[in-house]
């Protein structure tokens, strides 16, 4: 069916509609020049060569750009270093894979010609736009070329709102370039469909057919240049109105413009009680006690949000979760570097102390950064204990901090960022000069061997300047560069995942993956998010106050019609598992039975644990993250088929529902009418009375004149179920 | 031409520079390997124009002379002299040798077996050859019938390098970073050698042999490594700036690597020291050869380029 599209507005550079009359209509800028070198031009190798083999696939990650290569012939992967390429092309083997007497006999034709047996199929004929310049580079002489520098790309449209699934648009890519040189580069670029289930991409013709609703990423690559082109879809055919919905403030108003676009209803605001046990599950980790019932008792949300941001509660959650996201757990191995429970337990209670007094993000990143001392003494100075190496510390340290995935650039230039292998060893470098033990301090002759030249690295501000070589500690000067308000990471990789942790996903996903090519779902929104927490001396209690007050926060998690297959655009709010810790301890206030941890004093919560180690079968069970590794999206060591089955019959709920002394136990000794217990379980359990239908349910089950053992037994599996069900397991 | 003396300092040679006897145009193939006739009045170079036969010593070309092979990658007189065997190949298609007569360069056969180029050959006798290529494969040919005698597999990549050791043994090396020693007569494999951390380039026999026959293997982990290989000993390596492309001893303790930036490097194999290292030609020296008589070392490599350098007396 072809569609009548209207064109809405008039569209800023790169943000464009879908015209799918139109679909061959490619124009280049003014004085852009337009495919491949003519004739008499001199064939670029870093410029014309090299991103050619990229859209062949010659240089993927599957084919000759693997790290160890492929049928003898190594290229860097997605040409990051032409130079190289060009040595193995050329030089390499006695240069046999280029034929000078007869350019066409070379190998570097014959292969993707497939005149000779090639792996990777036919990618090129005779006399086309690929074989050309190929063998004409070889006439020259097959020289090393690099006649400028690329500047940057621009791709059209870099964000399309299309109206409806199978639509046809054409891509256009420009170069630019150092001498002022603009090319439209489209015949070399090659696009990826993020998803190719939902957009059939023609790399050859440059042409993206989106296959259904919703927002879609194809990723254009020339050269060393990656750029996202945004496709959007609305979801439904009718335009939805939402002009009256309510906008508390910033967030809302993002939230909204991209559910206008896609035509996506959100689902109404929750009630008091269902916003109070969602803010104090948020906020705190708890079920609201019985004092916070209803939620009716506050003035407004904003104090019930205020009240418990400043709770001693909220600081032994924030604190778990940061203990979580630095990893803290004791670690005792005789052959690595170890964190001893005291060294854990320090750090644990610095990381509260500084969310106690409210100090800022950057303040604490900067701390934790520079530290040296005795870690079972000085907390921050744990962060340096939990790595194995200097180069698993840079990871880290670029997961926590940056939200990159650097570790890509320790074996080749990272294929969807900027990062270089300078970067990451440069990097590497700095912790390279601590002693990796107990006591952290500057070890002089500390350096990193940079796999690429066999010395060693020189220390690096990613993406930026090299340290002077007498630098002996260059955490400052990286901490430096890392909190200032103009770093593009820092402060957008904490408030998305403080936004993840109360909109249950990030508008980055995954929340340590922050890369041009992984753009976010409301990049305005993230945008201003990150500079509101740095005007506001990055607090983490205000970045989460702002959101928790959002309308956006407020919606139900149940969906309406029209929104249901949304999961990352807000419409409705996502369920959200409850973490192991957070269900442990509300399984134990439900029950009324505390659970033991380690050595830990009783009553101990398990939010409040120290030590990530510390010894727990109900949290084992319950999944909780080794933090060993990463926590952030990890599967749960015991997956939810096992712990599925260990809340159907197992030790963790069993022997506790009915144990003695709980509240169970306690209700039915003071002869406590079974439908009172049943409106009080679900009260400390779902913050709610029971509906008609499911008092109606329970009664059933209940007979006053059944013997009192039985009656016990039937309230036993009540209570099971209350705490097995998914309104109890998750915050929604 | 003109000689220009050099200043030499370990007081052992010094080196003249005798000029660029060959640059040609930049569309010119690599010169790939080289070697002088034994009577030493000839230089023989190949590349994929062909082999290239220059006066000497002033490397005036005299001759070239078509081979069948596109690629050419060894080059090497018979024991006698009067045969010169040409290794080389069509890529990822087939290897072969073939064998010219001289002085006349008259092809006299083309042995063919190898399934991608051969890379190097070494004469095992008169009327043996060994040929080592890229489809791993060590072949050892009777010339006599013009067929293979033997071939010796082991090697898990290609093989690139191939020297020939008293009581017929046979030392190979390759991109599988591995140097092997081979009982000559039966085929069998000795012994593996793993030390190196990148491809090796290139392998060449001590002249002077004490106890035990050694060897020098130059690779891309940029480290040259003393062997010895019958007894499966490393004795000591040097690790230079530049990855060595081809080595070939001056006597019993000095040796001269063409290198990946386009310089010579002299080493003292004895203390494993770097006493010289001398540009020669831009772009990689892919081959170095020695005078058989005066010394003088010729470097050929990209562009088809070749420089020769002499070494003078002893002081």
């Amino acid at each position: 069916m072809k569609l009548v599209l209207a064109i809405l507005t008039a569209t800023a550079i790169g943000l464009g509609f879908w015209n799918p009359g139109d679909t061959n209509d490619r124009s280049i800028p003014a004085g852009a020049t337009h495919g491949p070198p003519g004739d008499g031009e001199v064939v670029d190798f870093k410029n014309d060569l090299i991103p050619m083999f990229t859209k062949l696939g010659c240089n993927a990650g599957k084919c000759h750009g693997s790290a160890i290569g492929r049928g003898d012939f190594k290229l860097s992967l997605y040409g990051g270093t032409p130079r190289a390429d060009y040595d193995e092309i050329v030089r390499k083997l006695g240069g046999r894979r280029v034929n000078f007497n007869a350019p066409s006999s070379s190998l570097l034709f014959q292969k993707p010609a497939e005149y000779v047996e090639h792996g990777g199929g036919t990618l090129l004929t005779d006399g086309d736009q690929h074989a050309e310049p190929l063998l004409r580079w070889i006439r020259q002489g097959a020289p090393y070329k690099e006649q400028r520098q690329l500047t940057k790309i621009e791709v059209t449209p870099s964000r399309l709102v299309a109206h409806a699934p199978g639509e046809k648009t054409t891509l256009q890519v420009t170069a630019h370039y150092d001498d002022g040189q603009v090319r439209d580069v489209t015949h070399l670029t090659q696009f990826v469909a993020e998803d190719p289930t939902a957009v059939s991409v023609d790399s050859e013709q440059a042409t993206a057919v989106v296959a259904r609703s919703g927002r879609h990423i194809v990723i254009a690559r020339y050269a060393t240049e990656v750029v996202p082109i945004e496709i959007m879809v609305p979801v439904t055919d009718s335009v939805v109105d939402l002009s009256s919905e309510p906008r508390h403030n910033e967030v809302d108003e993002q939230v909204i413009k991209v559910l206008t676009e896609l035509r996506l209803p959100p689902s109404p605001a929750v009630d008091d009680r269902t916003f109070l046990r969602r803010i104090t599950l948020d906020l705190t980790g708890r079920l609201p006690t019985s004092g916070r019932a209803t939620g009716s008792e506050y003035q407004n949300r904003e104090a019930m949000v205020d009240e418990l941001l400043a709770s001693e509660e909220f600081v032994h959650f924030y604190t778990l979760k940061l203990a979580k996201l630095l990893r803290i757990q004791s670690k005792i191995d005789k052959n690595k570097v170890t964190t001893t429970p005291e060294a854990a337990r320090a750090f644990h209670d610095w990381l509260a102390s500084q969310l106690r007094e409210g100090v800022g993000y950057d303040q604490m990143a900067r701390t934790i950064l520079t530290a040296t001392g005795d870690s079972s003494k000085y907390g921050p100075a744990t962060f340096y204990t939990s790595a194995e190496d200097p180069r698993l510390q840079t990871e880290f340290v670029t997961e926590v901090f940056m939200a990159s995935r650097m570790k890509c650039a320790n074996c080749h230039n990272h294929p969807l960022d900027k990062w270089t292998q300078d970067d990451f060893h440069g990097l590497t470098a700095m912790f390279s000069k601590l002693t990796r033990s107990q006591v952290i301090r500057i070890n002089p002759i500390g350096k990193n061997i940079h796999p690429n030249t066999g010395e060693a690295a020189a220390m690096k501000i990613p993406g930026g300047t090299i340290l002077p070589a007498e630098t002996q500690d260059g955490r400052q000067a990286f901490a430096d560069w890392l909190t200032a308000r103009e770093n593009r990471y820092f402060a957008k990789a904490i408030v998305n995942r403080l936004w993840k942790s109360l909109m249950g996903r990030g508008l980055v996903e995954p929340v340590d993956d922050f890369r041009s090519t992984n753009p976010a779902s409301h990049p305005a929104l993230l945008d201003q998010l990150a500079q509101d927490f740095i005007q506001h001396g990055y607090d983490l209690r205000h970045t989460l106050k702002t959101i928790a007050l959002s309308s956006t926060y407020g919606r139900s998690s149940n969906p309406v019609e029209g929104n249901e297959a949304d999961d990352r655009f807000y419409s409705h709010m996502v369920r959200k598992p409850l973490e192991p810790e957070v269900l442990a301890d509300a399984i134990s206030d439900v029950l009324g039975v505390v659970d033991q941890y380690g050595d830990e004093l009783p009553g101990t919560r398990a939010v409040q644990l120290r030590d990530g180690a510390i010894r727990s079968d109900a949290l084992d069970i319950l999944g909780r993250c080794n933090r060993t590794n990463s926590c952030e999206g990890a599967p749960s060591p015991t997956g939810p088929l096992a712990q599925k089955l260990h809340l159907f019959n197992g030790a963790l709920l069993n022997g506790r529902i009915g144990a003695s002394g709980g509240r169970l136990d306690r209700l039915i000794e003071t002869n406590r009418n079974p439908l009172e217990i049943v409106r009080e379980f679900y009260q400390v359990a779902l913050n709610r009375a029971p509906s008609e239908e499911e008092i109606k349910l329970v009664s059933r089950w209940l007979d006053d004149q059944q013997p009192a053992a039985s009656q016990r037994e039937v309230l036993e599996d009540f209570v099971w179920s209350i705490v097995t069900c998914q309104e109890f397991v998750a915050n929604h | 031409m003109t000689n220009r003396p050099l200043d030499w300092p370990f007081g052992l040679f010094s080196l003249l520079a005798l000029g660029v006897a060959s640059l040609l145009a930049g569309q010119e193939p690599p010169i790939t390997d080289l070697t002088f006739a034994p009577d030493g009045q000839s230089l023989v170079a190949c590349s994929q124009r062909g082999l290239h036969i220059y006066r000497w010593p002033d490397l005036e070309l005299q001759q070239r002379v078509d081979v069948a092979a596109d690629n050419l990658h060894a080059v090497r007189f018979s024991p006698d002299g009067n045969r010169l065997a040409v290794g080389g190949g069509n890529p990822a298609e087939e290897g072969s040798v073939e064998i010219f007569s001289w002085p006349d360069y008259r092809s006299l056969t083309k042995l063919s077996g190898h399934d991608d180029s051969v890379l190097a050959i070494e004469w095992a006798g008169p009327q043996q050859l060994v040929s080592v290529g890229l489809d791993r494969q060590v072949i050892s040919w009777d010339l006599s019938r013009g067929e293979p005698q033997a071939t010796l597999q082991g090697h898990s990549r290609g093989v690139s390098a191939i020297g020939i050791l008293p009581d017929n043994q046979w030392v190979t090396a390759g991109h599988d970073r591995s140097v092997r020693v081979w009982n000559g007569k039966s085929g069998a494999l000795v012994r593996t050698l793993n030390q190196h951390n990148g491809s090796v380039h290139a392998l060449a026999t001590c002249p002077a042999t004490v106890n035990q026959p050694m060897i020098a293997t130059a690779a891309e982990d940029r480290s040259i490594r003393f062997w010895q290989p019958t007894i499966g000993r490393m004795m000591r390596y040097i690790r230079l700036e530049s990855v060595p492309l081809d080595v070939t001893w001056i006597d019993g303790s000095h040796l001269v690597a063409a290198c990946a930036d386009g310089q010579i490097r002299l080493v003292d194999t004895d203390q494993v020291t770097l006493m010289k290292t001398m540009p020669a030609i831009d772009g990689w020296a892919y081959a170095v050869a020695r005078h058989p008589q005066d010394g003088t070392v010729v470097v050929g490599g990209s562009h088809g380029q070749l420089k020769s350098l002499s070494l003078p007396s002893e002081e």
